[in-house]
């Protein structure tokens, strides 16, 4: 494991996975291997930590799930955003954004 | 949408928990097994695989249960899943959890009882209607005094309505019915109809009754006195009674349960325009006089601050022009929801017993922590494997604090009933020993639980949970994993410290209440043998009406048992003495003092001797002259080198910055000093004494006899029974007055023992449960020490000497906290010694000598270690 790696922003993770799941419907092991070929491996999370997540998305109503058939043939838990996922994945987003920026400027001003 | 979407999530989730879990379990075995193929498939060795994929992944166990929690029916889940195991583990453990239940439900039923009291005296509303919006107010004037209202400010009031809907006044009265007293209220006619209280027999009072000027003979019953005093008889509307030798006519019988808006228990209403016929000195229809006191109903929507404000403002215009003491300067209300008002002055004096009870509760707990935290190490073991298979510390504490609240549950049932058997054998008990005077003044109040009473009931099992349990479950977590399931204890794990501490808390609790019914004990037995300084004994009172005053000395002149007769305005031990100022010079600072008026033969009557001077004369008691005799602490007081006699006195009335001035008298004789108010008072309070006549009217008369005073109580009414067919003249023995003040010391001394005592039995035992605790974790310690050498009596000594030291500092910090007390109750009652040497000492020494015993059986389990086999293990 490298010195380069981060640690993940508390409350980051629901994000990440909700931006994942734009592309459409993905199980849980989909979304860890996205997470590491989208980040280049830079963020440190341990995998399993994603299924916390899903249930907390599921639990809120941004993400519904259905039992379907993986790539290998196996049986799998599908998730895939909800409207409501949307709209909340538009907002975080822009959140995220106008933190990033006003950090950033703060830093950058320092 | 979003919300619907979600609860259908959640409900699912617990319907279907199982499949939810399974489910779980599933998607995370094929993340892994994925992984794993991949690794594998990328040329690792299946082992490494293995390895690296859980590692990746993180704690399965951790995150399992953050999953499940995500769906946030977890929290109802493990509520259930920890009620399950506890169950479990009780079964396990009967005697444990019975234990428990019985020393948590001891202290829940004190403290119940407590509050129930409480609860039906201070917070039950009263059985009226809207009974949060009455108040009762009393006039003030500018410097604080308070004074009666008149009808006719009343009247006023009633038309104005400055803050109320509606008000009705009232006066108290005592009557007496062959020779009983009863107490009574004369009111305005709108009394029951604003309280909305009917009748059970007859009709209640209404409007027309108080109009007559003269007022109408007519009474109303409360169903109490109905069926007490006047044996229940259905027929008794329309009976008559003769009263003060006035016939009243019974109209009526008030519904049952309604005994007034007062703490003192009622016995009948008369309209208050009949008064003058109850009462010495009041004319027929003194509108004019202050009288009466008022209680209204708040407007709607009215504060009581801006109702006082409201009534302060216009009873001081109100009463503008009258002459200074009859002019009100503020108006302060006083709810008159519940049967006693709680005001600041019940406060005081209410919460230290409550303390004193919720401290039995406190040491009760303060045992089952203790039991909790010898079980918690018993248990270290299971909970170390249950940490190390990564359960959370957080859900481990919850666990343990639900085994502790499902423990306070049934405790708060045994704790429910113990406080009913304590109720009911507590009535049995002040029945049975109560003085027959005292009793007429007791409101019986109903002690049925309700709704508050449960509440309270409820919230002190959840903090007794608490505090037995959060404690004992915050250690037994606080734990190292790998040391915890080998069955050792780290370094992290002292509970022995906190459990000393809980058993010197105990002991200093339990020391304080033992010191402190030592010390009411020997004040009650000191008061059995109480030098009031005058002889009780033969001595009898007569209370009477004016009108007969005169009439009853004449008659008692010639009884031959009587041998003195003399009449006072305050009978002896009939309460504190009315206060007023006393100075030598006009300069001096003005002290208190008690003033009495005696007729010229009380001294002699009463056998108070004459110290220096004389008494007075029987020309000074019909002239009621300038003349004071004062008692010896006044003479010493006021003039200290000894030249009372002859001196001049100033008396001034008791009020702070009294506008009259100062009255001057001449000292005609010194009295030694006396107890004349109350039992708890001291006998060196300064006294004056001024002159009256023997047959002024409204005095109570002393008669000394040569008979025993309950002979000569008989005979005396015997003799009176032709000038007072009514009754209207009560007789008491002195000795009747003595007891019904002593009575509260018994009451207050017997609550003070059982408390004392039950803390005891659970000190004792918690003493013992810290010992055999301490000796059993010792074991080895102890083995090796007898191995090297170490007699019995080195072992023995090891024991005792921790129990002692427990025992004495708890006794110490018990001793002084009981020294506290003791000063506070000094200041209500005066003969409380603030420095008990002998209670101090034998509560102490009880305690200490009951450390050791509880030391006994585990020093002596010390003393029988096996060396060899204690080493082997």
């Amino acid at each position: 494991m490298g010195d380069a790696k981060t640690d993940l922003l508390q409350g980051t993770l629901d994000l990440i996975v909700l931006r994942l799941l734009r592309g459409g419907p993905a199980n849980g092991w989909d979304i860890t291997q996205s997470i590491q070929v989208v980040s280049k491996g830079a963020l440190e999370i341990n995998y399993g930590s994603v299924y916390p997540a899903l249930r907390r998305l599921e639990a809120r109503g941004f993400v519904k799930a259905e039992w379907g058939v993986s790539d290998n043939n196996r049986r799998a838990r599908f998730y895939e955003l909800t409207t409501s996922g949307r709209k909340q994945l538009a907002a975080e987003r822009d959140a995220w954004e106008r933190f990033a920026e006003a950090l950033g400027l703060i830093l950058d001003g320092a | 949408m979003r919300v619907l979407r979600a609860a259908a999530v959640r409900v699912r989730a617990l319907v279907r928990r199982r499949s939810t879990d399974d489910e779980l379990d599933e998607e995370m075995r094929y993340h892994l097994e994925r992984d794993v193929e991949r690794r594998i498939a990328r040329g690792e060795r299946p082992a490494d695989a293995r390895l690296a994929a859980r590692r990746a992944f993180g704690n399965v166990t951790a995150l399992t249960e953050q999953a499940r929690g995500a769906s946030r029916v977890e929290a109802l889940e493990q509520a259930a899943q920890d009620v399950r195991y506890a169950l479990r583990v009780f079964r396990g453990a009967p005697r444990f959890a019975l234990t428990v239940v019985l020393t948590i439900g001891l202290g829940l039923g004190l403290v119940t009882t407590a509050f129930t009291i409480f609860d039906a005296y201070v917070l039950r509303p009263l059985a009226v209607r809207d009974p949060r919006s009455l108040y009762e107010i009393t006039l003030r004037d500018r410097t604080g005094r308070a004074r009666n209202a008149t009808l006719n400010e009343h009247a006023a009031l009633t038309r104005a309505n400055p803050a109320f809907a509606e008000s009705f006044a009232y006066r108290w009265l005592m009557v007496r019915r062959d020779g009983e007293p009863l107490m009574v209220q004369a009111v305005t006619g709108n009394y029951f109809a604003m309280l909305g209280v009917p009748a059970a027999l007859g009709r209640t009072i209404v409007p027309a009754d108080a109009d007559a000027a003269a007022g109408t003979a007519v009474i109303v019953l409360s169903h109490r006195a109905w069926r007490t005093k006047f044996g229940g008889d259905s027929a008794i509307v329309g009976r008559r009674v003769l009263l003060r030798g006035r016939s009243f006519e019974i109209i009526g019988v008030a519904r049952e349960g309604f005994d007034g808006l007062t703490d003192l228990p009622l016995d009948f209403w008369t309209p208050i325009t009949i008064v003058g016929a109850l009462v010495d000195g009041l004319g027929p229809s003194d509108a004019d006089q202050p009288i009466v006191r008022i209680v209204g109903r708040l407007l709607p929507g009215m504060s009581e601050a801006g109702a006082a404000a409201a009534l302060s403002a216009w009873v001081a215009t109100l009463t503008a022009e009258r002459p200074e003491p009859e002019r009100v300067a503020t108006v302060a209300l006083e709810s008159r929801a519940t049967a006693t008002y709680m005001s600041s002055e019940t406060m005081v004096v209410l919460a230290p017993v409550f303390a004193l009870f919720a401290l039995v509760l406190f040491i009760a707990c303060a045992n089952v922590a203790n039991m909790m935290l010898a079980r918690g190490m018993a248990r270290q073991r299971e909970i170390g494997i249950r940490l190390a298979l990564g359960a959370g510390r957080a859900r481990l504490v919850r666990q343990l604090l639900a085994e502790a609240l499902l423990l306070a549950v049934p405790a708060g049932v045994a704790g429910f009933l113990l406080s009913r058997l304590a109720l009911g054998a507590g009535v049995k008990l002040i029945v049975a020993t109560v003085p027959p005077v005292f009793a007429s003044y007791i409101r019986v109040v109903s002690l049925a639980p309700d709704a508050r009473l449960f509440a309270f009931l409820f919230a002190g099992a959840i903090a007794s949970a608490v505090a037995f349990g959060l404690v004992p479950a915050l250690q037994t977590t606080r734990t190292n994993v790998i040391e915890a399931t080998r069955g050792e204890f780290g370094v992290a794990l002292r509970p022995t410290r906190i459990r000393n501490a809980l058993v010197i808390g105990q002991v200093t609790m339990c020391a304080m209440l033992l010191e402190l019914s030592g010390i009411l004990l020997r004040n009650a037995e000191r008061l059995d043998t109480l030098d009031i300084g005058f002889r009780a004994d033969g001595l009898v009172q007569v209370f009477s009406p004016m009108a007969l005053h005169h009439a009853i000395v004449e008659r008692l002149g010639h009884e031959p048992g009587v041998s003195a007769i003399a009449a006072t305005s305050h009978a002896p031990l009939d309460g504190r003495l009315r206060p007023i100022t006393v100075s030598g010079a006009a300069t001096a600072h003005a002290g208190a003092a008690g003033s009495i008026r005696v007729s010229p033969g009380y001294f002699q009557t009463l056998g108070i001797p004459i110290v220096r001077g004389r008494t007075f004369s029987v020309d000074e008691g019909y002239a009621g002259e300038a003349v004071v005799v004062i008692n010896d602490a006044a003479a010493l007081e006021l003039w200290p080198n000894g030249d009372a006699l002859g001196a001049t006195i100033l008396l001034g009335s008791g009020g702070r910055d009294s506008a009259s001035p100062p009255r001057a008298a001449r000292v005609i004789g010194v009295a030694s000093n006396v107890v004349l108010g109350f039992i708890g008072e001291r006998r060196d309070r300064p006294t004056v004494y001024e002159p009256a006549a023997v047959d002024t009217g409204g005095m109570t008369l002393l008669v000394r006899t040569r008979s025993a005073a309950g002979t000569a109580q008989r005979s005396i009414r015997h003799a009176l029974s032709t000038i007072d067919p009514g009754g209207s003249v009560e007789i008491h023995t002195l000795d009747e007055a003595m007891a019904m003040q002593a009575y509260p010391f018994r009451v207050a001394h017997w609550i003070a023992s059982l408390l004392g005592g039950i803390a005891l039995v659970l000190t004792i035992s918690g003493v013992y449960g810290v010992l055999a605790y301490i000796v059993a974790l010792r074991r080895k310690e102890i083995g090796i020490r007898v191995a090297l050498g170490a007699t019995r009596r080195i072992v023995v000594a090891l024991v005792v000497r921790q129990s002692v030291r427990l025992a004495v500092t708890g006794v110490v910090i018990g001793s002084l906290l009981a020294l506290g007390m003791a000063r506070f109750g000094a200041a209500y009652i005066p003969t409380l010694p603030t420095f008990d040497g002998i209670a101090l000492m034998g509560g102490a020494a009880i305690v200490l000598l009951s450390a050791l015993g509880a030391a006994y059986v585990p020093s002596r389990r010390a003393a029988a270690v096996d060396p060899v086999e204690t080493l082997r293990n």
